[in-house]
């Protein structure tokens, strides 16, 4: 009889693959997953995940297959049932492989948000390049409608001009949790977006570069991340008017630093107030199309909403759906935390965020008592047209009890927040009012 | 055991796919990490004759399991569904039948699945709506 190991650990595995005839270049393969295991989402299993990893796109899962709930061996899953990433303390992850994870509300209080709390979703693995942070052979290609292709190295790309600022990133499914009837995807509530500061070349000037012809309609972009099973390469794309805007850029620093290997290193784009789709990772090349960009993620039901509303929990025929664009007016509560206590005729700051998409802010009203009565929180413009507002208040409450304090932006164009989810079949642009509970008290 | 030979059948088709590495290498690592799984998860591990057939005739490209009828539905749903994403995702989801029939359609059909049969389809079907069914609503602010 086969005699099962007492204890399964890394020089177990290695002598294991020794024994089994894997070769000595796959045996220092091993000992890289080792040391980088410190890198992967997740103690304990997620060090075995990382350890198949590189031995090709789908080891990974199909050893968390056999390892798939229940049959765990029991020394590590404790650990396996606590994901967590290293370099983003306090994540909340959906998922591990493909990972994606957000904030809580009160972790996003910063005007520029750290690159330790930028949520992360993903659609495939992460690139080698960005583990190792190797830019060996990386180049850019700007190609299709362009009168000059363009292949940029790193560095040529560091010559253009540069700029920096804060920008907007929110995944398309950010708010899905509060949909209802439930829909598929990532339950993200509220904390898939962030405001980082983000550095480089605005596409706009390496599209100038290139040369656009006439018939340049759309961009079309592609990463270095690997597909899992057989996706298709992850892939959306913008309307031209939209890539020559000026905050429209191709970023190569976060917060002044290079890109974090979660959020797209060594460059990606970032197209600030729209679907976060379209702020491709791992960027390695633009591609200019005559017509709208049909990868499968731009068609079928993919980041796609419906042109009219529909009835909650049903499908629209696919020709009622259009492409997901820009965000639409919304705010976070970041302060206080929810279920926080206070006393009562204690001064309590209340503080959070407004966004509204390619619009303005107008203000933000907030209420304590289920939206009988409002008082409007005081604005503070954002350096830029897609960072987010900072609204603040004061609340103090004269009576013990359970309260909600609720805050609702409104845009220039007199559109407010919802008070119910607006419904649509896979949970995309998610806007309805932020709800926080407090006790005073009690 | 035999969804254990089929599975790494699946991780070779794709580490070969992705061109990472030789198709020999790949063939005996994803064997080598087949009998690993033998000596851990001694929960399907049925005695020595089936070590034997791992062992002796790791994996063919594409191959199906010699026989689905021998797993449980959650034997199946761990094998198939955690073969290209770990599971959380998929247990955080509360869909009804419609819903699941749609992801089920998509992982057939765009994602890759494309080895799940029709009558492998209904069990996963029903075993996910009975596990990961809808639930009350979503609990925003919930005190
Ligand atoms: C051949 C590979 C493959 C297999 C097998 C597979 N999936 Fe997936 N699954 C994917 C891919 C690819 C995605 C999309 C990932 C992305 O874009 O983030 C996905 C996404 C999902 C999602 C997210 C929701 C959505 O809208 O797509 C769910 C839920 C899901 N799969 C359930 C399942 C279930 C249940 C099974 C088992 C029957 C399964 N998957 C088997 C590849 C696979």
């Amino acid at each position: 009889m086969r005699r099962r190991p007492r204890e399964l650990n890394w020089d177990f595995l290695r002598g294991f693959l020794a024994d089994h005839g894997a070769d000595p270049v796959d045996l220092d393969r091993f000992e890289v997953f080792r040391s980088r295991r410190r890198f992967f989402s997740r103690v304990g299993k997620g060090g075995l995940l990382a350890l198949f990893a590189g031995f090709g796109s789908g080891a990974d899962a199909a050893l968390n297959g056999l390892f798939g709930r229940g049959l765990i061996p029991v020394a590590l899953a404790d650990e396996a049932d606590k994901p967590t990433v290293p370099d983003k303390p306090g994540m909340l992850v959906h998922i591990s492989h493909p990972i994606s994870g957000e904030f809580p509300p009160h972790l996003l209080d910063d005007d520029e948000t750290p690159t330790a709390r930028h949520y992360v979703r993903n659609n495939g693995g992460i690139p080698d390049r960005a583990i190792d942070r190797n830019l060996e052979g990386w180049t850019l290609t700007i190609d299709g409608e362009v009168q000059r292709p363009l292949e940029l190295s790193i560095d040529e790309l560091k010559k253009m001009p540069s700029v920096s600022m804060p920008l907007l990133i929110e995944c398309a499914g950010n708010g899905r949790a509060l949909f209802e009837p439930r829909v598929r995807g990532n339950p993200w509530r509220r904390g898939a977006i962030a405001c980082s500061r983000w550095t480089g070349v605005r596409l706009n000037d390496v599209l100038k570069r290139a040369g656009l012809k006439d018939s340049a309609k759309y961009t079309a972009h592609y990463g270095e991340d690997p597909p899992i099973g057989q996706a298709k390469p992850f892939s959306r794309g913008i309307p031209i008017k939209k890539a020559m805007d000026d905050h429209t850029i191709i970023a190569y620093g976060m917060n002044g630093e290079d890109l974090s290997a979660h959020n797209g290193y060594p460059v990606r784009l970032v197209v600030p107030g729209w679907v976060g789709s379209c702020s491709q990772k791992w960027l390695n090349r633009i591609w200019i199309r005559d017509k709208e960009h049909d990868s499968q993620k731009m068609r079928g039901y993919s980041y796609r909403v419906p042109t009219h509303p529909v009835v909650p929990g049903s499908r629209p025929p696919k020709s009622s759906m259009a492409v997901a664009t820009s965000w639409i007016v919304k705010s976070l509560i970041t302060r206080p935390t929810a279920n926080d206590k206070f006393s009562v005729g204690q001064k309590i700051p209340v503080a959070g965020h407004a966004w509204a998409g390619e619009d303005a802010v107008a203000k933000v009203l907030v209420s304590t008592d289920y939206g009988m009565h409002w008082q409007e929180a005081k604005l503070n413009p954002p350096p830029n047209k897609y960072a987010w507002y900072r609204w603040r208040t004061e609340l103090s409450f004269a009576r013990k009890g359970y309260y909600e304090i609720w805050a609702r932006a409104f845009d220039d164009k007199g559109n407010a927040q919802p008070f119910r989810q607006p419904w649509n079949p896979k949970g995309y642009l998610g806007n309805v009012i932020h709800r926080l509970p407090v006790r005073v008290n009690i | 055991m035999s969804f254990i030979v089929f599975r790494y059948g699946s991780t070779f088709k794709s580490c070969c796919r992705f061109g990472l590495l030789r198709a020999a290498r790949c063939l005996r690592l994803c064997s080598a990490a087949a009998l690993l799984m033998l000596t851990v998860c001694d929960r399907h591990d049925s005695g020595r004759a089936s070590d034997k057939t791992v062992a002796s005739q790791p994996v063919v490209v594409g191959s199906k399991p010699v026989s689905s009828e021998a797993m449980t539905p959650k034997q199946m749903y761990v094998a198939y569904c955690s073969a290209c994403h770990t599971l959380e995702l998929v247990e955080s989801q509360r869909l009804d039948r419609t819903n699941w029939e749609w992801v089920m359609d998509d992982v057939v059909n765009e994602y890759g699945g494309t080895w799940i049969t029709e009558q492998e389809r209904e069990i996963l079907i029903d075993y996910l709506v009975e596990n990961f069914g809808p639930a009350g609503d979503s609990g925003e602010a919930a005190p």
